[in-house]
């Protein structure tokens, strides 16, 4: 008996230590089978219309009222109630927003109370003069009848920029320092409740709490003690979600996290990228209900404006601009979909996040899992996660289809873990079809195993004389001497320290320095270091000693502070082009990665003159193009037909169509409709402070028609990818500044870069 | 009949492991040895051509074994003179617990520590620079050059030398006191004592230090990886250095053979070993 006890109690010990760590838990890890039944019931999601006209509505507040209705405000469309939890909406007069809308006057925020009581932060109105007062903060407070008021509240170092109701429709509001504060809605006065230390992206609320989502973290404030609490766990969970600081620095508010009051006054409901989750404040559970996954929850470009629960356990989630959603859990199907494929990058991709998304509301009887190997929150190190990933392949375990940014593509495909996709992408016509140029550039033997779903193009912009003139690295150095006569000082390309003219001169020349059998190509670098170090010396030649060095002094600074890396390598052709629009350098070189972001203003630079003029950028690669997030189709994916419709989902015009982070579209269709701008998208303006204060602006029109067909003349004739060997070129970035200040004799460097580069090439 | 077969049930646990935990992976890595890494199709002894025609290989175990030849004689020699001087102290236990204080700082500290001594603008430098010592052009990245190799043999020595001291020591505490001191009646100085008392007494020891100090001298790479990275100065790259590239980039097969080759050497050097030091077990 003693024996069988001691077993038991070993058997426990060690079955204890496989327990699901931390109290999280998660619908898809419940979902797996038991005993071979499987576990039933989900979340599903329907879309309902907006309010008319809250597609236009960027400020929205969404709330559920005290006597059971749904009520959405919007700048634009005004106060609409829903008695039916959205399915029709009911238009309410609102003077004081209408007086607004007449005024044209700029709402920042919107708040809505249970009670029907409304607040807005405003800022002056366009019938007034610009002055310094007009520009500042003011406040609107309207009663549940609707009686609308200034609120005069104190001017303060750090203004209050948003306010809340709190379920009792006491008002509340957040300075841009982080403090929040209760508001006296008659007077305007203001008690501080608590300090979050970080800029406050939302507030939520239970009878009891006051819960702020910061970019420090969750701060809770007890409304009946008057005191500040903690919740590690509620904290945890949502900061491991952050790649970046919650809402600040990302470039949709995906990361916006939403919070209501559940069954009890200390049970909540968040609502984040992840999923819907449930929350006993001082609890140790975060309880999944909606998979992010499986919804538009999970969208990165799908903003959230509001949170409510309705009747029956259900949810609405407002998309402002887009739609609003009724999650309604459905008993009969499975927890988690049967069908799954998992999608692998080394780190999160915006445009595969964006396809996953899109493709699991298609396909709700599919679960797309989105695998990253360095989710940024765990100290995972590039090389550990290459080695988990490798460990899984080997193990037959791998992810149905890989991202191959940042991992070794061409050994993966010498390995045979990557299938040939050539028939799929050739079958790919009509608005299918991507542009062949590229397509052929990955055809190795007439088989395809990876292609980009974006691609960047390096361009130059500048005197057409110069332009015409430039054909390579070479022509490049000449013609930046020639106008190094005519302009004695000051920049002419802008490379002001040798990292810089080494990463930009690089994207069009570094897949050159290797040969067919990946050997170093010693002549190639030679040459790249000998005319890199000519246009630094020739660009260095415009500025005194200590101008140089308080550059450099700044510009180190600048990227030590660059989270992604990206701006490193990418130099961006349109940040340039402004330079030259200011007058501060008389070439631009660079890469173009879309319309809007890049290509507009580039266009918009050269039509300012005629003596402007832009074209394709070539160094020693001729006609290139810079491959984003290239994907391919393991060998071993477990579901092969269902990994290929998500293959051909992600070149699909749905998903090609989009404006994109990332680089200009594949897919011919989607590429073409890049012509006409999207609506409300025909101008913008920019404007800047020059290096003496004043201040420069520019009106950037969407490209014309012709340029746009030049566009796609550098476009199709770029056949050649500008992807190099990345051990050389970090060999090239540790030893090429040498060669460039004159440290080191060209020869002496190219022997060095080698010597480093030889290992890594002989493995 | 229990009692004959009883030292089988002390012997099967640690049976167990090694045949679950070693000596069943490594048969699958002779397996994977004669296959392609990804698709397992067969490939003869291909990979094992391919590694000794690889140059990164070459150079690995071109540097694994001179590391290997500098540090196990400098380690042993030197441990043991530190021994024997410290058997003369009495207070020989306390110097014994400083020498193993080496082995409590974690690997981290000790990489922090080597990166402030023998960086460009580190303590080294900066000493040689006060004695005026430096060649023109200021200080040199000491683990950039060929110098990195003594680093790591001096890290090396400083990690496993307080180790091997007291193991030496324990052995020279064993030999009888009366062996000695007859020997030192009937005439024999000091160094005739050490040569001919007190080093055959110490043969045994000797063996298990050899295997032990040359077992640890592949421990090396942990120092040698936080320090420089994958891709260290050629001077130190060592064959961990070689099977952990070819992993991440997915060179199993080449990787197995590699494994099944060093394996051979090392149960053959450590054979040899065994054989050198006792000839005629059977006497």
């Amino acid at each position: 008996m003693k024996r069988a006890w001691i077993w038991l109690l070993s058997a426990a010990l060690l079955l204890g230590g496989c327990g699901s760590q931390d109290g999280y838990t998660d619908q898809n890890e419940e979902g797996g089978s038991t005993d071979g039944q499987e576990s039933m019931g989900r979340y599903l999601e329907e879309d309902m219309s907006l309010p008319e006209g809250g597609d236009q509505d960027y400020q929205t507040a969404m709330q559920a009222l005290e006597d059971g209705s749904l009520a959405i405000l919007g700048q634009n469309s005004g106060l609409s109630v829903s008695s039916d939890g959205g399915e029709t909406w009911e238009k309410r007069d609102v003077s004081w927003l209408q007086e607004f809308q007449q005024n044209q006057t700029y709402i920042t925020d919107l708040a809505l109370a249970p009670s029907g009581a409304a607040a807005a932060v405003y800022i002056g109105d366009t019938a007034a003069d610009d002055t310094e007062e007009d520009l500042s903060y003011s406040y609107l407070y309207a009663d549940a009848e609707g009686n609308a008021s200034d609120l005069e509240i104190p001017r303060m170092e750090y203004e209050i920029y948003c306010l809340w109701f709190g379920t009792d429709s006491r008002l509340y509001g957040c300075g841009l320092d982080g403090k929040v504060y209760r508001i006296d809605e008659t007077d305007g006065s203001l008690e501080e409740l608590m300090d979050t230390g970080g800029l406050v992206d939302s507030l939520g609320f239970t009878d009891r709490y006051l819960i702020a989502f910061s970019s420090e973290g969750v701060s809770l404030y007890d409304l009946e003690n008057g005191t500040q609490e903690e919740d590690k766990v509620l904290n945890d969970f949502i900061m491991d979600d952050r790649t970046v600081s919650m809402g600040l620095g990302t470039e949709t508010d995906n990361y916006t996290v939403l919070a209501v009051q559940g069954e009890q006054a200390d049970v909540i409901y968040v609502a984040f990228s992840k999923g819907l989750y449930r929350h006993v404040i001082g609890g140790a559970a975060m309880e999944q209900v909606i998979d992010g996954n499986l919804t538009s929850l999970g969208d990165p470009q799908m903003g959230k404006g509001g949170l409510a629960v309705l009747a029956d356990d259900e949810f609405a989630v407002l998309y402002p601009t887009t739609k609003l959603c009724r999650y309604v859990y459905d008993g009969t199907i499975p927890t988690v979909p049967e069908e799954e494929i998992r999608i692998y990058s080394l780190t999160e991709d915006y445009t595969v996040r964006q396809a996953v998304s899109l493709f699991q509301r298609e396909h709700p009887e599919v679960y797309v899992r989105y695998e990253m190997g360095m989710s940024g929150s765990d100290g995972m190190t590039e090389e550990d996660a290459i080695r988990n990933l490798n460990t899984e392949l080997l193990s037959g375990n791998g992810p149905d289809l890989l991202v191959l940014d940042g991992l070794s593509g061409s050994s993966y495909r010498r390995k045979g873990v990557l299938a040939d996709v050539s028939g799929l992408v050739d079958s790919m016509a009509g608005e299918s079809a991507l542009l062949s140029n590229i397509v052929d550039a990955f055809r190795e033997d007439g088989a395809v195993y990876s292609l980009p779903l974006r691609f960047r193009l390096p361009m130059i912009l500048g005197g057409t004389d110069a332009v015409n003139q430039v054909t390579d690295l070479k022509t490049l150095a000449d013609v930046q001497e020639s106008l190094r006569q005519e302009h004695p000082e000051g920049s002419i390309l802008g490379f002001m320290t040798e990292e810089e003219a080494l990463y930009t001169l690089g994207l069009v020349s570094s897949s050159a320095w290797t040969d067919e059998n990946g050997a170093v190509d010693e002549e190639a670098l030679t040459e790249f270091l000998t005319q890199a170090r000519r246009i630094y010396q020739t660009e260095a030649a415009g500025f005194s000693a200590e101008e140089l060095e308080d550059y450099v002094q700044n510009y180190r600074e600048a990227w030590s502070t660059d989270v992604s890396g990206e701006g490193h390598y990418y130099a961006n052709a349109s940040a340039s082009a402004l330079d030259v629009a200011m007058g501060q350098q008389v070439l631009a070189v660079g890469s173009v990665s879309g319309m809007s972001s890049d290509f507009n203003l580039i266009s918009t630079v050269a039509g300012q003159g005629d003596s402007l003029s832009y074209g394709a950028w070539n160094g020693q690669v001729q006609n290139g193009f810079l491959p984003v997030t290239q994907v391919g189709i393991t060998e071993g994916a477990a579901d092969r037909e269902l990994a290929q419709e998500f293959f051909c989902f992600l070149f699909s015009e749905q998903l090609q169509d989009l404006e994109l982070p990332g680089g200009f579209p594949v897919n011919e269709a989607s590429f073409d409709r890049m012509a006409a701008a999207p609506s409300g998208q025909e101008a913008s303006s920019i404007a800047v402070a020059g290096d003496s204060g004043e201040t420069f602006s520019l009106d950037i029109v969407w490209a014309s028609e012709e340029d746009f067909q030049k566009l796609k003349e550098i476009a199709i004739a770029a056949d050649t990818s500008c992807t190099g060997d990345s051990a050389l070129e970090q060999a090239v970035c540790e030893v090429g500044p040498d060669a460039l200040n004159g440290k080191m004799s060209v020869e002496d460097a190219v022997g060095e870069i080698c010597r480093r580069a030889a290992i890594y090439l002989a493995e | 009949m229990n009692r004959k077969y009883a030292w089988i049930l002390f012997l099967l646990p640690s049976l167990l492991g090694v045949t679950v935990f070693c000596l069943l992976p490594f048969l699958d890595v002779v397996r994977r040895s004669f296959l392609t890494a990804v698709t397992g199709e067969w490939n003869g002894v291909g990979n094992y051509l391919a590694v000794f025609q690889n140059q990164a290989f070459q150079l690995a175990v071109k540097n694994t074994v001179r590391f290997t030849l500098v540090c196990l004689p400098l380690l042993i020699g030197t441990g043991l003179f530190l021994a024997v001087q410290i058997s003369k102290f009495r207070q020989g236990q306390w110097l014994k617990s400083l020498f193993l204080f080496p082995m409590a700082i974690p690997a981290a500290a000790v990489v922090l520590v080597w990166k402030m001594v023998f960086s460009e603008g580190g303590f080294l430098n900066g000493a040689l620079s006060m004695l005026h010592m430096l060649p023109e052009g200021g200080g040199t990245d000491f683990m950039g050059t060929g110098a990195a190799f003594w680093v790591l043999v001096f890290s090396y020595l400083w990690k496993n030398l307080g180790y091997t001291v007291v193991l030496w020591l324990a052995g020279i505490l064993a030999v009888p006191r009366e062996m000695l001191e007859a020997a030192r009646l009937d005439g024999a100085g000091e160094r005739q004592c050490f040569w001919k008392v007190l080093f055959p007494n110490l043969k045994g020891m000797l063996y298990t230090i050899t295997v032990l100090s040359f077992l640890n001298s592949f421990k090396v790479f942990r120092e040698a990886y936080l320090v420089a990275g994958s891709y260290p100065h050629e001077s130190m790259y060592l064959l961990q250095h070689l099977f952990n590239n070819w992993f991440v980039n997915l060179d199993l097969d080449k990787m197995a053979a590699a494994a099944v080759c060093t394996g051979c050497v090392l149960l053959a050097v450590i054979l040899l070993l065994g054989k050198i030091w006792d000839p005629d077990p059977g006497r």
